[in-house]
């Protein structure tokens, strides 16, 4: 890949990267930290890289940053308060997209991760497995898994919505 | 045919009945799965929410692109002329002519060009010009115009056909590392071809270790001080400097042979020789 090769792939995956990244992480420094490092990955490694596999690349790369990220959240105590579908600040949502990507907090990391892989960008299962190191069918499971408690989320607001004087 | 529907992966398969991938069979084994672990079919086959991509934008985008370079065509071929130009004059001095380098320390602050034409010249190549280097300067920049200053010094008396080397000659009091890069691409360009331009992609590292690399070979090892100084010098310099001797160094690296005989011969017939 050459300079003008790696420019396009900026001006074509940056933005997807970063919401990728952002969605998962809800934490703007640190999904541009991902954004940052899977590209600089990606020009250190620019001699082997094809062009055309450069996307699954910086995608498989900051799939693995993003696991550095939480993990180092995790040792530091420095987890973020998980936006709670209660919070009085932005409750109610009154979009039912808000609501879900503020439900992502509530799923695990393999959960999130292959969903946003599959509704963003459209990756296959195989190629979420790809990504992600798991099996298409565990991906499978686990996108199911995820609709299913994002589903039973929008239920609950439903209720609470409901019974608001 | 039977399909292997377990409670570890039942889930997997209710997300392909959901998207219509599942056949007729395997949606009858699928639901005859479900009702033998108690579950409801109806509620687990609702449909499912999914994600609106979100409009977030990265907005360090441009931090993230690299810098390419605009090499005009006429520039490349300029420096074919002047790499085989290069690679003649260097071939034709013996090796005991070659000239010392001067330590740095040594040298005065002089802000312009100073012509050797003293008895150093009996021993020196004819109009070799040497710059010396203001005190001021950092041992980087000192060092990083002193090999510029020393190669395009060593390429000034060269006058390849067709070719203009406009010498900056101010360039030693320049002590901006960019403008001496800008006017080193720009002042050093030969202005006489129209050929059209091309976009060409500089790889730094690579081009900067064939600098070193295309001068010894095409030198045979006579003139590996330069390929020192290249090496070293532009190696710790700004690298976007050595980009008007870069491509003079690849483009003799890829091309010294098939233009070696002819230039050398015009050469001896511009010399009379």
């Amino acid at each position: 890949m050459d300079r003008s090769q790696f420019n396009q792939c900026v001006e074509q995956y940056a933005d997807r990267l970063f919401r990728f990244a952002f969605s998962s992480l809800r934490n703007r420094e640190q999904a541009e930290d991902v954004v940052q490092e899977s590209f600089a990955r990606v020009w250190e490694k620019r001699k082997s890289v094809d062009f055309a596999k450069a996307k699954s690349y910086l995608f498989t790369t900051a799939h693995h940053a993003m696991i550095d990220e939480v993990r180092q959240r995790q040792r530091t105590s420095d987890i973020e308060e998980i936006a709670t579908l209660t919070d009085p600040k932005g409750f109610p949502y009154p979009d039912v997209n808000d609501v879900l990507h503020k439900a992502l907090t509530t799923l695990s990391e393999a959960q999130r991760n292959a969903l946003l892989l599959r509704d963003y960008e459209g990756y296959s299962y195989q190629e979420i497995g790809d990504i992600t190191g798991m099996s298409e069918a565990q991906v499978k499971i686990n996108i199911f898994r995820a609709r299913t408690a994002l589903k039973k989320q929008l239920k609950s607001i439903d209720n609470l919505i409901d019974i608001e004087p | 045919m039977k399909t292997n529907i377990t409670i570890d992966n039942y889930e997997a398969y209710l997300l392909d009945y959901m998207e219509g991938n599942l056949s007729h069979d395997e949606t009858e084994q699928l639901k005859a799965f479900v009702a033998t672990q108690g579950l409801d079919w109806d509620e687990l086959t609702q449909e499912l929410p999914h994600l609106e991509t979100p409009a977030i934008n990265y907005e360090g985008k441009e931090s993230l692109k690299k810098k390419v370079t605009v090499i005009p065509l006429y520039v490349k071929i300029a420096s074919v002329a002047a790499a085989a130009g290069l690679l003649l004059t260097i071939t034709l001095w013996p090796e005991k002519s070659l000239p010392k380098v001067e330590p740095v320390a040594e040298l005065k602050p002089i802000l312009s060009p100073r012509l050797i034409t003293s008895e150093e010249n009996q021993t020196l190549p004819p109009r070799t010009i040497r710059f010396a280097i203001p005190q001021s300067q950092s041992k980087k920049q000192e060092k990083a115009i002193r090999t510029e200053t020393t190669l395009l010094a060593d390429l000034q008396p060269i006058k390849a056909e067709g070719m203009q080397i406009t010498m900056p000659t101010s360039l030693a009091e320049e002590p901006n590392l960019d403008l001496i890069a800008y006017r080193l691409n720009t002042e050093f360009a030969p202005v006489q071809f129209d050929a059209n331009d091309y976009a060409e992609s500089v790889d730094d590292e690579q081009e900067l270790s064939l600098i070193g690399k295309g001068i010894s070979l095409l030198t045979k090892g006579r003139h590996n001080s330069i390929a020192s100084l290249i090496n070293t010098g532009l190696g710790t310099a700004k690298k976007e400097i050595s980009l008007a001797a870069t491509d003079i160094a690849l483009t003799a690296y890829h091309r010294a042979d098939e233009h070696f005989e002819e230039t050398k011969q015009r050469w001896e017939e511009r010399h009379g020789k």
